[in-house]
Parts: structure tokens; C-alpha cells; sequence
């Protein structure tokens, strides 16, 4: 099904530009990426009345750049750019990010963008939940200026973010925090190119003795937004993440998780394997912190 | 309204007038008549339509066209030179890769944006470099081997 | 076994392989005709509903729109599509109509629109206001076969459309004679062929109501006799065109859809030719693979032994019989009933309607259901009694030479028992671990599941819709070109073809083209379905090239002055045999049957010393033999992880007693490409409807699963064990089939070989194996 209500691509050349035209156009207009979502939106009779496209690829937004205390990733950067990037796939931080981005098939590696990956506020992707876990904020852009929304804020509701109608994501700013810190992610799919049934991403650092500041989120068929699974955190802070905390950090989080059912898998599986993924990826990230 | 573009399709700058919803799947075959890219879901995911944009691998059938403007786009087509076959559909054909064939154009170019960032791939890495593009014919062993084939890693049977 | 000659049992490149790695021009995807139009359908949004209203005003409206048909302006005529079952002929349920005012599913067509483009169509469809008065609907066989349940048809009872018994010996005697007896159910879901091709065809009406269709499909005639009857045309004003190539059949594309008889219809009523297309998410809703449940009921001796077996069926046919109708009937007997030998059989069968989206034909045909239950069951009964499940298959599987069980006839060549020794030397067998015994989490095994294809082309009969026609011409050059109306689906056939009459003419391959052709100018030839390419279309042409090679020797004799008997071809060359130096070029011998008897020269008129004048042509039309019965063995090693459920096929041996192999690479390709198909039938394949809407849930590849490379093994050994049938070209039988068959019975044996769990309906998902495990 094609988008038959679209009159106009617009490709504007600046950030400013794009608030503008947003401000203008309202609810008919809506930025576009990699269009790799978008597509499957309309595909499915879920995209009616857009009549402008706003194109985000010329605004130069396809940038990496890390300084000591933090990585910057530009919203247009693609997951091709974030695995490419040595400086991403040397950081026992960001392995995460690495993780989730090695799934969909190459075609989609090279157009979907972190930056509509994000936006569109979907559970079954994935780096929303690896972002999550790194505890990054977003950029926004808007008519009257940029502001920065911690990650787990911006998710509302299904494909709705937080986000203004005048406003988009610039980027995102990940903080690396100080040696002994190491992330996660992995997700339970049916063929190597599948949304995820469930997906786990963990980020654990080992403080001065004792774990903390651990971050467990989980996606997938679990809700309308992404779960962090606080008692599981609870457990594995104050820990030294030995095998036995793993594991009843796991406990915690099936516990405390409440996916749902559907024609792809039951709840209680999505349940059961939120488990082995929980304690999978919090050995995996133990074994990657230096 | 359609909206002007210029694109550089198998090394030729080509001048384009789309509609904004018209991806390049439906520019190459409909306007261009050239068929190789085909349509196989056009949702993502069966790579039947995968071209290579500025020499990456993408699903022409959720691009659209009119974003296109500069870039530089290969299709099947444009890989013989003067008759002569690309290393990779040399193999295709050599190795018995080819049934039905309707996916063989995109799988060639998805193995060809493989090969361009990964000369050497392990039988591993192909599969993976491969798992956009369905095939309901070969069961991908044949695909598979005319990768390695192409690649220089093992001799046509 | 040595190759006969240069091209027959060697690896020849596919005739179309240049074609279609540079472009593939051929599909009829790619047909494009001046002043297209475009055809799209209105569908469905009830299960069960009956039309009230239809209002096509504001759709007519739209710029760009040409033409719009309702209910009201289509044929109400009643039909089967399936394209073998002649509607005048063989017994075959006629209950589809083209678009009628009662919708049976989500889904069904209501209305269809050509426009300008494939947009405006899509967007006027939307434009119509259907109102409908919603009916009750029945989505399972239970609710439809409950007392008082509504009626999906008037024609049936129950809503049951087939209900069939076949009974030999005395079963009730079998039972009392067994010392034990084994009950149990499997259950297969519903799968879609997924060709990558969809269905597309573009129809054109002449001034004189002419109709010319070209689309993607498995039978030429069949699209013809179908069409003509939907249309109420005599055949001879409907032409089918032959594509050179289509983008895979399987089974999917042996009966009309809506879009061939809506577009000629559009196009009658515009007068410009109309193409139409299924979307991905509508060949969901178009026809699917035949869910069936089967109870089986086996009793045995303690020395493995079968006294009887019993078995019945319940077959969920969808809205309409169609396929339902006939799967049943092949599952039954030759996926169920013929395979294992016994002679106290009992087999209940039954298609049901329901609401659901209408079940379809799919490589196999009823087989791969059959097989799923059969090959568990035995493997469970030999883990009871403590038998070699090898050995269990050898003591009660036919052998070479026997009569066959219920037809005159004999298994010429069989070779099963080789099959499964040789299978099971190489998976290493004799190393199999006891079930679940593997400690890791990752436990590995190894199962067994045997095809016995006995398809309709399998039967050891000679003609169950099989026969077949074809023309040979050779020209000037020395080539030949074949016309036939047997379509490549992507197996190879041409290729085939052409190996096989090179053989037989004694030309090189490439020298031998397959030609264009269309219902006019070929003859008859059955559908390109149940396995029957090779045998039955392979004799055919062999048959057309010993016609035309009998008058190139009888031309070449005038030319070498030797009787036609003394010669015999190679290389492009017809010799004397004994005396081959004395010969001339086939080349030589076609341009004198084209050229003139008798050429002017300074001296007058001279005749020419061959007194056959006309082009070198043969034909054949006929019917196979007997369509000798392939077996093929397949083992698997899976590795099954229990903390996840997930299974991965780690390697698959098949071997396979498919007479002598024309084209060892393509064969290859056979059994490589059904265990994909394989894999995904048993593993995650799966089209799913809303249980209380009937809405498709599974309708693109994110939601329908199938096996990508990275599923597949990297390991895949293919056995050919050759035997020399007397009743196939070159002794070849049939191959594809077979490689679906086997798949779902082999690794649901190799998961439970694995983890002691064991799984008895389809898809085997993550989630079922740790249920079978205990672990959810
Ligand atoms: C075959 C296939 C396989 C896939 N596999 C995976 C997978 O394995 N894992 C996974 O996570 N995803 C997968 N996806 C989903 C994939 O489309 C998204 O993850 C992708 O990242 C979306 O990015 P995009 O740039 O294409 O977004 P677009 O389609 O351009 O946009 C998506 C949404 O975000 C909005 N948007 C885009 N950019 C911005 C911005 N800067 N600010 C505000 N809003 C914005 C758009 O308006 C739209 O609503 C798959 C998709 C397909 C078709
Ligand atoms: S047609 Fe583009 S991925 Fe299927
Ligand atoms: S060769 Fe037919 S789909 Fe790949």
C-alpha cells in the first residue's frame, strides 16, 4: 500500500528548519530516518493522513563523537555506523549497543538510524532498551530551542514519545561512567531477521567492593513501553555479582515482569525467558568488565 | 506532485520526476524497465528489491525515491561489464545457485555489499550476510557456495 | 553409475541460470503491455457475512478509474479452481464462485477496480461502501461440526465436505492379533507456499471478446479450461501464454484465483489489457497449506511386526473444498495408507468448511502431514518394544520387484532399504545416544523420517492426470527447440528437458532451447505438480526427439546411402555404426530437409538425391507408462537448547532412491530446497487467523516466519542411490516431493532423540519443547 495522501518529501538543510516546518504543518507533517519503520507503518494502514515527509538525512546528524565523560551519537547515525565504530566496539560500556545492532539483516543495518529507532516508541526494537540500560538522554530540538530528556522519559505510550509536535531527537548522549563497567543486550527471535519476542540489556559496574548503579530493561512483547526491573536491580546493587546474585536477580525479574501473550508467543514463555535472558546478560557483562 | 531528482543508476546520471510515495523499487522496474529488483513482500524482509545505494545494500521497496537525490545506485544490471558477468553472478551460475530465481538478483547484491566490506567472510558471516534475502528454492546451500566461490575461498563443483 | 552420454546424469548449468543472474526478464511479474490498466480487489472484513448494500458512486468518481465490478457484474457460476479436476470430467466439488453475495472468509474479494495505476485502483476499492449483514462463524473443525452449527454451504451436512473410508483385510483380526497397541494424535497448522513470485497475471480481451492471459501459474491448460468455464467462453477463445519462467509454484499455483477471471473481465469491460497482483498479505488469505489432524492407531506384534493400522483424518478445508477435498484423499491413501506394508488397514477421512481462509495445494500434497504422525509413531512404537527403529522400517516397508499392494502393478525399481542403510551409516546411527541422555544444556540427537512419495505421480499407475504432448523441430543450424506446454517452476525442468532430448538426438545441450508457446500452438500437458516433471514430461519429449530422430536418419540415409537402421548420432553427428568416419553433420542433414528438392542451375533444374522435403519435426503425446515410486530416507542431527527451547538443525542426510539422476546438481537443489521448507514447516512456519475475528495475523515476513540462511545447516548430504527404472526417460523417476515429506516426522524423532521430550503438533516452537520438557 503505497502512502497515496503524501504530496511533498521535504529536505530541509538545518535543524532549525525542520522545527519550523514542523510548526507549521502540525500533525500532517512527520520526520522520517531511515524510513524503514515508517514504511512498515504504512504497510499496515497505520500512517493515514501524513501529507509531508520531513527527510532528517541532510541535517549532517550522522555523527559519533566521545569525549572522556560521554559518547555522542547523532540521531541520523545508522546501526551500520555503530557497529563500524571501533571506538563503540572497544568500549566494554557500549558493548550493548554493539549486541543489538549486530540482529536485523544488513539491508536494514544500513538505512534504520538509532535516532528512529528510538522515536518510534516500539517495544519490540532494540536499542531502545540498550539505551535505557546506559541511562542516555535524548536532544531535542524544537521551535523554541533544544532540551535533553533522560531516556525514561521519553516513552509514553505505543509510538508515542514525549516529544512535541514542533520537536525531534538531534541525538543522544551516553555517559561513560569510570572503569569496571560493562553492558549487555540480547533478545529471543525466531530466524536471524525477526522483531524481538523478548530482549534483555543490562549495564553493571563494579563499585568499591560491592555492584552498583545496575540497570536491567526489558522489551519485547512485555507492554506498551520498555520494563526495568527495579527488584532485580535491587538485588544485584550491594552484590558482587557472584553466580548465585545472578541468578536470583533473574528470579526477581520474572517476578516482577508481566508480558503478555500473543500469536507469536505466550506470556509465560516471554516470562520464563526473560529469565534466562537476565541472567544470561548479566554474565555476559560481568565477563566483559576489564 | 512529483518532484524532480537526479540519480546516478548503474553509473549513468539519470534525471527523475517521482511522486513523493513512489520508492526506487517502483522507479527501476516501472520507469526505468529495469526489472532485476523485484518485489517480493515490499515490506522488508524477503530482499527480493535489495539494490545497492552509494554502494550499500538496501530494500529498494522502502525507499523512496525522490530522497534520493545525488546518490549513486547499482542495480543487478549494471554489474556485467560488456557481457562479461560479475565474480558473483559467475558464480550463481556456476555453483547451481540459481532455481525458481526470483530472489537471485537481490541475493546477488546483498553478496555483493558482503563482499565489498568483508572479502574473506566465514560460511558463518555469509549466512548472516545474507538473512535479508529469503529463498524458497535452494534451501541457500548453493547460495552459499557461490559466495565462497566468488570470494576466491573454493573451486566451482 | 557411468552418465549415458555427454549430458544426462552430469551437471548441467541451468538452461535460464545467465538470464536470470543478470536480470530474469521472464516472469510474468515483468509483463507489460501498452495501455495497462491496473486491477485491485476489494476484500472482506467478516468471516461470514452476506452483501446488503454495495455503493460504487463515490469510487467511480475518482480520476483515473475505468471500470468496477460487483457481485452483480460478475458470473455467479459455480466452480472448483483446482486446475487438474476438469470441470467437465472427474468428480470435483464445485462451490466457489467468482464474487458472490455470501462471503465464507476474511479475505474474499467483493469488488474489483482497474485504474490507471496500481494507486488509484487500491484507493477507489476503499471508495466502495459495502454493507453487510454479519452471519455466525465457525473458525475451528469442532465448532463446525457441532450440533446445530451454522451451515457454511447448503451442499453439505455438518458442514462436512468429504467424508471417506477406506478399509482392506480385517482390522478388528489385526487388533485382536496385535500384542500391543498404540494410539496417538498429531496435528499440522496451516502454512503458505510463499513463492517468492506472487501471484500476478495481466489479462487482454481483443475486438472479436478474444481473451489472452499471461500469468504465473503451474498449468497452461488447466488456466485455460478454468477460465473459459468461469466466463462461459468456448476454450478456444482463451490463450494462455507460457512464461519462460516462473518464480516458484509448489503447489500454489494449481488452481485459479480471483485475479485471473476479474482482470480478463476488466478488461473486457475496457478494453485495454489489466494486470493484477497479490500483495504479500494477500496470498495469505488466498490459499494455504491443509491443516490436518490425525489419530493414529497401530497395533503391533512384540517382534515389530504390524498387524493393523488405523487411521482417521480431519482436515480443516476452509471456506471452500477445493484443494481440502483432494489432499485428503492423497493423504490418506498414498501418504498414509500405502506407505508402510500391513494387510489389515482402516483410514477415516473427512474436509471440513469452516470460516477460515480456504486450504490449498503445497509440495507433498497431504504427505507431509501424513508423515508427521507416521514417523513419530513408529519411532515411539520401537522405543516401547526396544526395536531398531531402521530396522522397524526394513521388516515393514516394501521391497524391489513386490506387487504392488492394491494396484496391478510392481514396484519396478525400489531401492528404500538401501536408503535407510546407507542414511544411517552416515549420520553414524549405531552412535546414537539414548533419549535425552546428552548432559549440557544443549542437547543434541539424531532422528529419522522416511518419504515414501506416493503422490498421484507415485502410484505405480500410469496415468492419474499426468500425460503430456510436445513438439521437436531442428533447424538449419543443427539445434533444436523444444515446444511444450510443461512450465519450469524453478526446478530446472527446461534444463531437464533439454538434457534429455540432447541426449536423445545426440546433440550438445546447449544446441536444444525450449521455445515460447501458448495454448494454441502446443499440446495438451497436465499441470506441473506431484513431482511428475522429470518422469512423465521427460518421456514425453524423449518420445518427440525418437519421432524426430527417425526422420533425421531417414534423411541422412539418402545422404550417406545407408538405411535409416544402420545409424546412430553423437556430437552433432549422424555415422554409420561400425563406420563412423562415414557421417555428416546434423546441421547438414536439417538444411537439406529445409532447402529445396530441386535448385536451378546453368544446366536446368537438378533434383536433389534425398526425396524428403519438409522440415525435421517430431511429436509425442501420451501418457507415462506407469509413474514408478520413488523412497528416500532423511536423518537429521539437531541441537536443542533447554534452557530456550530453540532448535537447530545441525545436519541433514538424505538419501533417496529417485531412479537415475539427469542432473545431479539440481537434484541437490531439490533436497536442499525442501528442507528449507522443511525446517520452517516443522520448526516456525505457521499462518495465523485470529481465533475470534478470522483476521489474518500473520500476513508479511515479520510475523510469518520462514528459514533464513543463517537457520539452515551448514551440512546437507544428499545420497542418490541409482537404479535404472525401465518406466522413466533414461530410467529417472521423481524427486520433489520426497524432499518435503520426510523433514517434519525426521526432526521431531531427532528432538526427542535429544531431550526425551516429544512434540506431536506442528510448528515444534521454543516454547512447545520446554513445555514437553516440563520446564513452563
Ligand atoms: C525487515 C526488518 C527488520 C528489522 N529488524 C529490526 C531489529 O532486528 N531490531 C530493531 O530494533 N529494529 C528492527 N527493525 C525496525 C527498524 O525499522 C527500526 O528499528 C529502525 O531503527 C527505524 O529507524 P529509521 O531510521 O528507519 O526510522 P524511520 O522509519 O525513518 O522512523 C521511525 C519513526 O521515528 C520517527 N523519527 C525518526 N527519526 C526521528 C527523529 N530524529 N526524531 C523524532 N522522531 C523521529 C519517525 O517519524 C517515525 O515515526 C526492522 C525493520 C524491518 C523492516
Ligand atoms: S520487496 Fe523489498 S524486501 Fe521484499
Ligand atoms: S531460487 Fe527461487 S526463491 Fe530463490
Amino acid at each position: 500500500m503505497a502512502l497515496t495522501t503524501l504530496e511533498e518529501i521535504l529536505q530541509p538543510e538545518s535543524v532549525d528548519e525542520v522545527a519550523e516546518l514542523l510548526l507549521s504543518h502540525g500533525e500532517s507533517a512527520m520526520v522520517m530516518a531511515g524510513g524503514t519503520f515508517i514504511h512498515g507503518l504504512v504497510a499496515r494502514g497505520l500512517v493515514t493522513d501524513v501529507t509531508k515527509l520531513i527527510d532528517l538525512s541532510g541535517l549532517g546528524l550522522n555523527q559519533l563523537q566521545t569525549d572522556r565523560k560521554s559518547l555522542r551519537i547523532g540521531s541520523a547515525v545508522t546501526f551500520a555506523d555503530l557497529e563500524g565504530s571501533e571506538t563503540i566496539r572497544s568500549s566494554a560500556v557500549l558493548a550493548a549497543l554493539v549486541d543489538a545492532v549486530s540482529y536485523p539483516p544488513q539491508q536494514i543495518k544500513n538505512a534504520a538510524t538509532v535516532g528512529g529507532c528510538v522515536a518510534s516508541a516500539c517495544p519490540y526494537l532494540d536499542l531502545p532498551i540498550v539505551l535505557l540500560a546506559l541511562e542516555a538522554s535524548a536532544t531535542a530540538a524544537g521551535s523554541t530551542g533544544k532540551r535533553e530528556i533522560p531516556l525514561d522519559e521519553l516513552f509514553v505510550s505505543l509510538f508515542q514519545t514525549s516529544l512535541n509536535t514542533d520537536e525531534f531527537i538531534t541525538g543522544f548522549t551516553v555517559p561513560l561512567p569510570s572503569a569496571g563497567t560493562a553492558s549487555s543486550f540480547e533478545k529471543i527471535e525466531t530466524t536471524a531477521n525477526d522483531l524481538s519476542i523478548v530482549s534483555v540489556a543490562v549495564r553493571v559496574s563494579t563499585g568499591w567492593r560491592k555492584s552498583r548503579n545496575s540497570r536491567i530493561f526489558v522489551g519485547g512483547g512485555i507492554g506498551e513501553v520498555p520494563f526495568r526491573c527495579r527488584a532485580a536491580e535491587v538485588i544485584l546493587d550491594g552484590s558482587k555479582l557472584e553466580d548465585e546474585a545472578l541468578r536470583k536477580a533473574a528470579g526477581a525479574a520474572v517476578e516482577e515482569i508481566e508480558p503478555f501473550g500473543d500469536h507469536r508467543a505466550s506470556a509465560e514463555y516471554r516470562k520464563a525467558m526473560t529469565g534466562v535472558l537476565v541472567e544470561r546478560n548479566l554474565r555476559q557483562a560481568r565477563a566483559r568488565i576489564q | 506532485m512529483k518532484q524532480k531528482v537526479t540519480i546516478t543508476v548503474n553509473g549513468e546520471p539519470t534525471e527523475i520526476w517521482a511522486a513523493p510515495h513512489e520508492t526506487l523499487l517502483e522507479t527501476l522496474r516501472n520507469d526505468m524497465h529495469l526489472v532485476g529488483a523485484k518485489q517480493g513482500c515490499d515490506t522488508g524482509g524477503c530482499g527480493c528489491c535489495t539494490v545497492l545505494i552509494d554502494g550499500q545494500s538496501r530494500y529498494s521497496c522502502m525507499t523512496y525515491t525522490v530522497t534520493l537525490d545525488g546518490r549513486d545506485v547499482t542495480s543487478v544490471e549494471g554489474l556485467a561489464d560488456n557481457g562479461e558477468l560479475d565474480a558473483v553472478q559467475q558464480a550463481f551460475v556456476d555453483t547451481g545457485a540459481v532455481q525458481c530465481g526470483y530472489c537471485t538478483c537481490g541475493m546477488i547484491m546483498a553478496a555483493k555489499h558482503l563482499l565489498s566490506v568483508n572479502p574473506k567472510p566465514t560460511d558463518r558471516e555469509i549466512r548472516k550476510g545474507l538473512s535479508g534475502n529469503l529463498c524458497r528454492c535452494t534451501g541457500y546451500h548453493k547460495i552459499v557456495e557461490a559466495v565462497r566461490v566468488a570470494s576466491g575461498q573454493q573451486e566451482a563443483s | 553409475m557411468a552418465t549415458i552420454s555427454d549430458t544426462v546424469g552430469t551437471r548441467v548449468r541451468h538452461h535460464d541460470a545467465i538470464d536470470k543472474v543478470t536480470g530474469g526478464r521472464g516472469y510474468p511479474v515483468n509483463v507489460n503491455l501498452a495501455g495497462m490498466l491496473h486491477g485491485r480487489m476489494l476484500r472482506s472484513p467478516y468471516a461470514h457475512a452476506r452483501i446488503v448494500r454495495m455503493d460504487i458512486d463515490e469510487a467511480k468518481t475518482l480520476p483515473g478509474v475505468r471500470a468496477i465490478l460487483t457481485p452483480d457484474d460478475v458470473p455467479q457460476v459455480k466452480y472448483s479452481p483446482i486446475y487438474f479436476m476438469p470441470t467437465e470430467g472427474l468428480a470435483c466439488i464445485q462451490d466457489m464462485t467468482l464474487m458472490g453475495r455470501t462471503v465464507r472468509h476474511v479475505g474474499q474479494p467483493v469488488a474489483a477496480v482497474a485504474a490507471d495505476t496500481m494507486e488509484i485502483a487500491e484507493q477507489a476499492a476503499q471508495l466502495i461502501d459495502v454493507e453487510y449483514e454479519e452471519l455466525p462463524a465457525v473458525l475451528t473443525v469442532e465448532d463446525a461440526m457441532a450440533d446445530g452449527a451454522p451451515a457454511i454451504h447448503d451442499y453439505t451436512s455438518g458442514n462436512v465436505a468429504v467424508d471417506e473410508t477406506f478399509e482392506t483385510g480385517d482390522p478388528d483380526a489385526g487388533f485382536a492379533a496385535a500384542d500391543h497397541v498404540f494410539e496417538q494424535t498429531y496435528e499440522t497448522q496451516r502454512i503458505n507456499v510463499c513463492a517468492l513470485e506472487p501471484h500476478v497475471c495481466v489479462a487482454d480481451v481483443d475486438a472479436y471478446g478474444n481473451v489472452t492471459i499471461h500469468s504465473s501459474m503451474q498449468h497452461l491448460f488447466g488456466l485455460r479450461e478454468k477460465l473459459a468455464f468461469v466466463l462461459g467462453l468456448p476454450v478456444s477463445k482463451v490463450k494462455v501464454v507460457k512464461p519462460p519462467y516462473i518464480g516458484g509454484g509448489f503447489g500454489g499455483k494449481l488452481d485459479i484465483t480471483p485475479i485471473e477471471p476479474l482482470s480478463a473481465l476488466l478488461s473486457m469491460e475496457t478494453h485495454r489489457p489489466v494486470r493484477m497482483a497479490l500483495s504479500r498479505a494477500e496470498e495469505f488469505v488466498t490459499s494455504n497449506k491443509c491443516p490436518i489432524r490425525i489419530r493414529l492407531k497401530t497395533g503391533v506384534k512384540s517382534d515389530g511386526t504390524i498387524t493393523v493400522r488405523e487411521a482417521s483424518s480431519l482436515l480443516d478445508a476452509g471456506a471452500y473444498a477445493t484443494h481440502g477435498s483432494t489432499v485428503i484423499m492423497v493423504h490418506g491413501l498414498f501418504g498414509y495408507c500405502f506407505t508402510y506394508k500391513c494387510p489389515n488397514r482402516r483410514w477415516h477421512g473427512r474436509s471440513v468448511h469452516t470460516n477460515n481462509v480456504t486450504s490449498g495445494g503445497f509440495r507433498g500434497y497431504g504427505g507431509p502431514q501424513a508423515s508427521f504422525g507416521v514417523e513419530q509413531q513408529i519411532d515411539e512404537i520401537c522405543e516401547k518394544l526396544e526395536l531398531d527403529p531402521v530396522e522397524f522400517r526394513i521388516r515393514n516397508s516394501h521391497s524391489e520387484g513386490e506387487d504392488h499392494p492394491f494396484f496391478d502393478g510392481t514396484f519396478t525399481t525400489y531401492r528404500f532399504h538401501e536408503c535407510l542403510r546407507k542414511g544411517a551409516e552416515r549420520i553414524g546411527w549405531s552412535d546414537r545416544t539414548a533419549p535425552g541422555s546428552d548432559p549440557g544444556p544443549v542437547k543434541t540427537g539424531i532422528g529419522l523420517g522416511c518419504a515414501v512419495t506416493w503422490t498421484s505421480n507415485c502410484t505405480a499407475q500410469p496415468d492419474l492426470y499426468e500425460h503430456s504432448g510436445a513438439f521437436i523441430k531442428l533447424n538449419p543450424d543443427g539445434s533444436a527447440d523444444i515446444a511444450s506446454a510443461a512450465i519450469d517452476i524453478g526446478c530446472g525442468q527446461n534444463t531437464i528437458f533439454c538434457q534429455i532430448v540432447a541426449a536423445e538426438l545426440g546433440i550438445p545441450v546447449e544446441m536444444v532451447r525450449m521455445s515460447s508457446a501458448d495454448t494454441s500452438n502446443v499440446p495438451f500437458d497436465a499441470p506441473m505438480h506431484a513431482s511428475r516433471g522429470t518422469n512423465a514430461v521427460g518421456a514425453t519429449v524423449k518420445a518427440a526427439a525418437a519421432d524426430a530422430r527417425e526422420q533425421l536418419f531417414r534423411v541422412a540415409g539418402t545422404m550417406l546411402d545407408a538405411s535409416p537402421d544402420d545409424l546412430d548420432a553423437k556430437d552433432g553427428r549422424v555415422f554409420v555404426k561400425g563406420a563412423e568416419i562415414v557421417s555428416v553433420s546434423i546441421a547438414e542433414v536439417a538444411a537439406r530437409a529445409d532447402s529445396p528438392l530441386v535448385t536451378m542451375t546453368r544446366q536446368g533444374p537438378q533434383p536433389d538425391a534425398t526425396p524428403y522435403r519438409g522440415t525435421i519435426i517430431g511429436s509425442a503425446a501420451m501418457n507415462p507408462a506407469v509413474s514408478p515410486i520413488p523412497a528416500g530416507a532423511m536423518f537429521v542431527q539437531v541441537a536443542v537448547n533447554t534452557d530456550t527451547g530453540e532448535v537447530r538443525v545441525l545436519r541433514a542426510v538424505y538419501a533417496h532412491d529417485i531412479g537415475r539422476v539427469i542432473n545431479p546438481a539440481g537434484a541437490e537443489g531439490q533436497v536442499e530446497g525442501g528442507l528449507q521448507q522443511g525446517i520452517g514447516y516443522t520448526l516456525m512456519e505457521h499462518t495465523q487467523f485470529d481465533p475470534e475475528t478470522g483476521a489474518c495475523l500473520s500476513g508479511d515476513f515479520l510475523d510469518y516466519k520462514m528459514p533464513t540462511a543463517f537457520e539452515m545447516p551448514a551440512e546437507i548430504e544428499c545420497i542418490f542411490i541409482e537404479s535404472d527404472d525401465p518406466n522413466g526417460p533414461f530410467g529417472a523417476k521423481s524427486l520433489s516431493e520426497c524432499c518435503l515429506i520426510a523433514p517434519p516426522g525426521a526432526i521431531a524423532n531427532a528432538i526427542y532423540n535429544a531431550t526425551g521430550a516429544r512434540v506431536r503438533d506442528l510448528p515444534i516452537t521454543p516454547e512447545k519443547v520446554l513445555r514437553a520438557l516440563g520446564r513452563l
